[in-house]
């Protein structure tokens, strides 16, 4: 499957405005992405003071790193949780597709994918080859919904990443930096 | 929105400070006299893992007790307003409001941005080690907070005082990593008359 990725390495780096609503607590700022060589990125978030919040790593093997984290919100439930979503959307490494299906409508690729010990649906507008949406499966932390919303860029205009079963939200709205 | 060069210039030739006793005297009258500030700013912000820094800038007001208003509008428009214990921030999209006493991250940032903006931090020896220097242009004080749970967030900070008005010029946090936001304060006006509407929530 040739599965075009959001955030190439094209770009040096993409900023998103970024709010996350992390068990009741309201987080916001800037979220930065760096692409890495060999498909590896590197996430940073800072608040609208500046103050660098998490900045997390996440290798193609599936692995992630994390290299800081304020100790306000560094509790391994929240990383765990947080890093598995930022991945999800990331959606970099190898993907083992388990089965190939058609989305709803004539213009939609379906994918069901492996993703650690659950599963991944992929739903890829056929236009472009990049997702459109981003469904996990496999327990209550680790079920969550990433939403892409693009109007023709090569990037996503937003991103938003929900749970059905616990209190995050994760949402990021480009912004257009200038040169 | 990027910054090639570095606007450390203010650190060249500083010396340890001669008197800080007599400038900590100087800065809490000098404090005392100020009811409000306005004034551009110019944020930089440093992540290792970029290899261009990321720069906003907007417009600064203060006024006393404890009012502060960050109009971000560039790269894209944000407002900030602390007042009353409570943070207000709002975009094209959203608004929200945060009780800063229930919140130990902001809680921490509004006690550090206030102390610096009115002076009183440098009272502070509790909380903060503090290293006085001078050159022609700026008095500069080195501060590196005490608590563990602090440095996590704040490595050091730096701030820089112009030497006619005692006026915070730039204020610089130093993050682990060695990641820093710098904010450069311009075209300050001192004891303007801010309507209050300013720092209320709508």
């Amino acid at each position: 499957m040739n599965l075009v990725p959001w955030f190439g390495s094209e770009r040096d780096h993409y900023l998103y405005n970024s709010g996350i609503d992390a068990f009741r607590e309201h987080y916001s700022g800037l979220i930065v992405i760096k692409p890495l060589p060999d498909g590896d990125y590197r996430v940073v978030f800072i608040n609208e003071l500046g103050i660098k919040i998490f900045d997390m790593e996440f290798f193609s093997t599936g692995e992630f790193l994390l290299h800081h984290c304020i100790a306000f919100l560094n509790r391994k439930f929240i990383i765990n949780t947080l890093s598995k979503d930022i991945s999800l959307a990331l959606n970099n490494g190898q993907m083992k597709v388990i089965k190939v299906f058609r989305g709803p409508g004539n213009d939609k690729s379906g994918f069901k994918a492996r993703d650690g010990n659950g599963v991944k649906y992929i739903l890829v507008n056929d236009a472009d080859n990049r997702a459109e949406k981003i469904i996990r499966r496999g327990g209550l932390a680790k079920n969550a919904v990433v939403t892409f919303f693009n109007s023709g860029g090569t990037e996503p205009d937003s991103v938003n990443i929900s749970h059905r079963h616990i209190k995050l939200d994760i949402h990021f709205s480009r912004i257009d930096e200038k040169h | 929105m990027v910054l090639q060069t570095c606007l450390l210039a203010g650190q060249e030739n500083m010396k340890p400070m001669n008197d800080p006793g007599s400038f900590s005297d100087r800065l809490i009258r000098a404090s005392a006299a100020v009811n409000s500030i306005t004034s551009d700013f110019t944020q930089e912000k440093s992540l290792s893992v970029l290899n261009e820094k990321i720069l906003s800038k907007g417009k600064f007001a203060f006024k006393k007790e404890n009012n502060i208003r960050w109009e971000y509008t560039e790269p894209y428009r944000y407002l900030i307003i602390i007042s009353n214990n409570q943070m207000f921030m709002r975009d094209d999209k959203s608004r929200k409001q945060i009780d800063i006493q229930s919140n130990p991250m902001f809680r921490e940032m509004n006690g550090f941005i206030t102390g610096c903006i009115q002076g009183d931090i440098l009272r502070n020896d509790n909380d903060y080690s503090k290293e006085y220097f001078e050159n022609e242009k700026y008095y500069y004080v080195k501060l590196v907070p005490r608590s563990d749970k602090v440095r996590q967030m704040l490595k050091e900070v730096h701030i820089w005082f112009n030497r006619s008005d005692l006026g915070v010029e730039k204020l610089k946090m130093v993050e682990s990593g060695n990641d820093y936001t710098q904010i450069m304060f311009t075209g300050k006006i001192l004891n303007p008359d801010i309507p209050v509407e300013k720092f209320t929530f709508k």
